[in-house]
């Protein structure tokens, strides 16, 4: 228990014991008690600065004692007067002094007496003041302080008062400083409720764990990690990022202006238009075949090289080239392990990917003779070059398509050779495992006119059941060739459809197109088993994206063209009336449902000649079949006629070729195939060689302007698009529909010449015949091109929208937990504030109790 | 395969921009915007050899991504297109790297 009127000391000294703390402690309580005086004077007389002179002369010193105005000074009687009191004021105290020292007075008693005390005592001393009632901190009521009447000079001659003075401004500061952090925390809140972030300084003021500007640079810090998080996820990008970006923006920007000043802008623009298209990884590849990844030495840069990527199947040969790199070194490992291959493996762990992508790229690009020459460049020995070569080589017309092979004819024949050769050290991965243990000589079919896809793999059947070819042993069950020697007679059929049109052939595609099959095309089983068509130009395992292709509406050219007869001809030009049962030209067989009649004229003499025989062949299921329906006489396929009546009123027949128009005056071509759309093209803008005419293309689904040039019927641009919204949005406008057609489109009424067109009208001439079917074919591959132009678009936009999506969920997400975050840390901040606030108003409150101890 | 061999290829383009330090997410969008530049560099160098009535079939050659007849036709047209391919592209390569170290 400590003994009362021992000294407290308001702020612990380092060591109780030590004299240098107590001194401080002495210090502060003296400053304290200053501060108490200070406020006691305010508290008496009123806000500093207001009071009259004379007041402050009254407790300004010793001398001004006996100056006092009477009517201030009241004698008074006071029994135990104070000594400390009476020392300076002497009989007259003031009233008002009085009653200060009355209300300070209350509770203490205290001498000056120093004493040390043990840490227990202290303690106890400090359990023992009698409490004071602790107000909460709460700095918006701490009212502001006007430092300048601080300072006033009243004040300056009196020491103690001056001092109580600024330890009470010093205060006032503190709980003002406290104030503005609080209001600049709530000021935070509100910018981040609004999502913004903090802008703003507070002032560098010492606080108990740092500053407030270092709580906010911590608070900064922290939320940057999110806001940087956030950044990656929405695409934004660090300092450099961003001014690496700037400088690409105004490289492109720089390079545009260059092509305009040059004329180029067409180009430039056709580029960046083609590049934006693709996806990444064909950005990639656009940027290896430009060299960018090969090196300092760009060694190689094409323009070719960039372009096998914008059709989308550059990355996927590349993929099929490095996988086979891959496989092959792992064949060798497992055959051959140890430091055989070690100088092979040394060299791909060195060249990674990139030297072997270029040289890929090389060969898929311009052939095998400058792939190796850049193989040797790049210091491939020997070994690996060979192995390239086995897949670059000219003599077996193998192109790097995913998980291809040479034809096992090629292979099995390379293998005997092998075999009976000395032994070079070659690797000789290319020669599969799989392969038949002894030379098997694969059956191959040749393509022949009207037949297809599906005819040549049964004919590819059959030879392999009378060559008595046996799956060998170690043969993938799933492969082609097993599931030929599988099936029967009652299977086949149903197999080789199905192996046209699946995800691993894509010979029949989903879009409806087929690939085209040229007369000197050949199919055989390639080494693993697999189907393996080629002809002069390609060899296929699967067909590529890019590789020709012939739509379904290409049909009719399959079976050897005859002469229609005038009353085929009037059929399919509309002029004449249908009769009960009419006969496809081109068929030969009964419609069953003739179109109606829109007019009825004169036959006429036209000397129609027959289209010539097209020279590739379709591959549809549905065309194929009707191929062997054509040949093996098992199908037999018809030709629906149909018509209806659209919205207008007119008659629209899906079968029969006609012209019709819209309110706009548009002409559009409907009806019938393309080459009979040609004709009836042809027709008319022979007649009306200003006008445009719309069509579907010949996949049947997108709209194509037509028109007259040099006496053939071409297009007139590309696929129509809609305007889209404000630009965005367009897409290619649908075929024309029947509910567009608002009249018939008389032909022969069009022309200003004559009435009798069979007469005026020049006759169709076997070349504009032709050149209609090229348009026609032109009009196909372009639309082809648009189309996956369109898809590619389309699965690109499908793309951003997710990945908008997904950006803007995870935004969402990191904005939640930077919130979070940031309301921990004001949270934080806010308790550093008030514990730092509250010890230092318990310190200052402590160190008025010892300043009325010791002035007591 | 795929994927390590994307994961390769833009390490190895990043490397030869110069960019490898940057975090990958941000190296994908220098290296797609990069490659702009140095496509329309090397067309604006190609097309600026070629006959203009060439250009259209140029355009036509190369958007459609046959790279034999497209080679064909430059070596017929432009001859040295390699070369100056090459040279564009390395120029903006140097550009880019001369730009972050400056």
């Amino acid at each position: 228990m400590a003994k009362k009127g021992s000294i407290d000391f308001p702020p612990k000294p380092d060591k109780d014991d030590n004299p240098g703390a107590i001194k401080l402690a002495f210090e502060r309580a003296e400053e304290a008690r200053k501060a108490a005086t200070r406020a006691a004077a305010e508290k008496a007389f009123g806000p500093v600065g207001t009071e009259t002179d004379t007041q402050p002369e009254m407790l300004s010193g010793q001398g001004a004692i006996n100056g006092t105005p009477a009517s201030e000074a009241v004698s008074k009687d006071v029994a135990n007067v104070p000594s400390e009191l009476s020392a300076i004021f002497g009989d007259k105290i003031p009233t008002d002094v009085l009653d200060l020292y009355a209300k300070l007075d209350g509770d203490f008693d205290f001498d000056f007496s120093p004493v040390v005390h043990t840490k227990e005592e202290q303690q106890s001393a400090d359990a023992a003041v009698p409490a004071i009632e602790r107000i909460p901190f709460d700095p918006h009521s701490v009212p502001s302080v006007d430092e300048s009447n601080l300072n006033a000079s009243q004040y300056t001659a009196n020491p103690e008062m001056q001092a109580d003075m600024d330890a009470l401004s010093a205060r006032g500061a503190k709980n003002a400083l406290e104030a503005e952090v609080q209001e600049q925390i709530n000021r935070n809140r509100r910018t981040r409720a609004k999502g913004e972030f903090i802008a703003g300084e507070t002032e560098d003021i010492p606080m108990a764990d740092g500053t407030p500007k270092e709580w906010k640079q911590k608070l900064r810090e922290l939320i940057g990690k999110f806001d940087g998080s956030a950044k990656e996820r929405f695409g934004g990008m660090g300092e450099r990022g961003e001014r690496l970006k700037n400088y690409l923006d105004t490289r492109l920007e720089e390079l545009r202006s260059k092509g305009e000043a040059s004329g180029l802008e067409k180009g430039v623009r056709w580029a960046g238009e083609v590049y934006n298209k693709l996806g990444w990884k064909s950005k990639l590849g656009v940027g290896l075949g430009l060299g960018i990844g090969a090196g300092a030495s760009m060694a190689f840069a094409s323009l070719p090289a960039a372009a096998v990527f914008f059709t989308g199947i550059g990355m996927q040969r590349v993929a099929g080239f490095a996988g086979k790199f891959l496989e092959y070194e792992a064949e060798r490992e497992a055959k051959t392990p140890g430091e055989k291959w070690g100088k092979e493996k040394a060299m791909w762990g060195a060249l990674k990917y990139t030297a072997l992508m270029t040289a890929g790229m090389l060969a898929l690009s311009y052939g095998v003779k400058e792939a190796v020459g850049y193989a040797r460049e790049q210091g491939w020995d020997d070994k690996a070059i060979e192995w390239a070569k086995s897949f670059w080589s000219d003599e077996k017309k193998t192109v790097l398509i995913q998980g291809d092979r040479p034809p096992a004819a090629a292979i099995i024949a390379e293998k005997t050779a092998a075999a009976h050769a000395p032994a070079t050290g070659a690797p000789s991965a290319a020669v599969p495992e799989a392969a038949a243990p002894a030379p098997i000589e694969m059956p191959t079919v040749k393509a022949s006119a009207g037949h297809g896809y599906e005819y040549m793999m049964k004919r590819l059947w059959e030879d392999l059941h009378a060559k008595g070819v046996e799956l060998p042993t170690n043969a993938n069950p799933d492969s082609d060739l097993a599931r030929l020697l599988a099936a029967d007679e009652d299977s086949i059929d149903k197999l080789v459809h199905e192996m046209a049109s699946d995800s691993k052939h894509q010979f029949f595609r989903a879009d409806g197109l087929s690939v085209l099959i040229t007369p000197d095309a050949q199919m055989t089983i390639g080494a693993r088993g697999e189907l393996f068509l080629s002809d002069a130009g390609h060899e296929y395992q699967f067909a590529p994206a890019h590789a020709p292709a012939t739509p379904a509406a290409f049909a009719a050219p399959h079976v050897e063209p005859q002469a229609p007869t005038p009353e085929a001809l009037d059929l399919y030009f509309g002029t004449q009336s249908a009769a009960p049962q009419e006969v496809n030209p081109l068929t030969g067989l009964v419609n069953e449902q003739a179109p109606a009649p829109v007019e009825t004229h004169t036959v006429t003499t036209e000397s129609i000649i027959s289209p010539e025989p097209v020279k590739t062949v379709d591959l549809t299921p549905a065309q194929d079949a009707a191929n062997q329906g054509a040949v093996e006489t098992t199908q037999t396929p018809i030709m629906e006629s149909h018509s209806t009546v659209n919205s207008f009123g007119v008659e629209v027949s899906v079968t029969a070729p006609r012209l019709y128009a819209d309110s706009a005056d548009h002409i559009f071509a409907y009806g019938g195939s393309p080459v009979e759309n040609g004709k009836i093209m042809l027709k008319y803008l022979i007649k009306n060689p200003d006008k445009i005419i719309y069509a579907a293309d010949d996949s049947g689904k997108y709209r194509i302007p037509w028109h007259l040039v040099d006496g053939k019927v071409v297009p007139a641009g590309a696929p129509i698009q809609t305007s889209g919204f404000f630009g965005f949005f367009r897409e290619f406008m649908k075929a024309p529909g029947p509910d567009e057609f608002e009249r018939v489109v008389n032909i022969e009424s069009t022309t200003e010449a004559s009435a009798n067109v069979a007469v005026e009208s020049p006759a169709p001439t076997p070349e504009a015949l032709d050149a209609a079917a090229a348009a026609a074919k032109r009009a196909q591959e372009e639309a082809s091109v648009a189309a996956r132009v369109a898809a590619d678009v389309k699965a690109q936009e499908a793309a951003d929208i997710v990945s908008t999506q997904k950006a803007a969920a995870n935004a969402e997400a990191v904005r939640a937990a930077a919130e979070a975050q940031s309301k921990k840390i004001d949270d934080v901040i806010d308790a550093a504030i008030r514990v730092e606030a509250q010890r230092k108003q318990e310190a200052a409150d402590a160190a008025i109790r010892a300043a009325a101890r010791i002035r007591k | 395969m795929i994927s390590p061999m994307q994961d390769e290829l833009t390490a190895a383009i990043a490397a030869d921009l110069g960019i490898s330090a940057l975090p990958i997410e941000e190296q994908k969008p220098l290296i797609a915007q990069f490659g702009e530049v140095a496509l329309k560099a090397a067309t604006l160098a190609v097309l600026g050899n070629l006959a203009g009535d060439k250009r259209d079939a140029f355009a036509k050659l190369a958007e459609a991504g046959d790279a034999s007849a497209l080679k064909a036709f430059l070596d017929q047209e432009v001859p040295g297109h390699e070369a100056l391919v090459r040279t564009a592209v390395a120029e903006e390569v140097k550009r880019f790297k001369d730009f972050q170290s400056a």
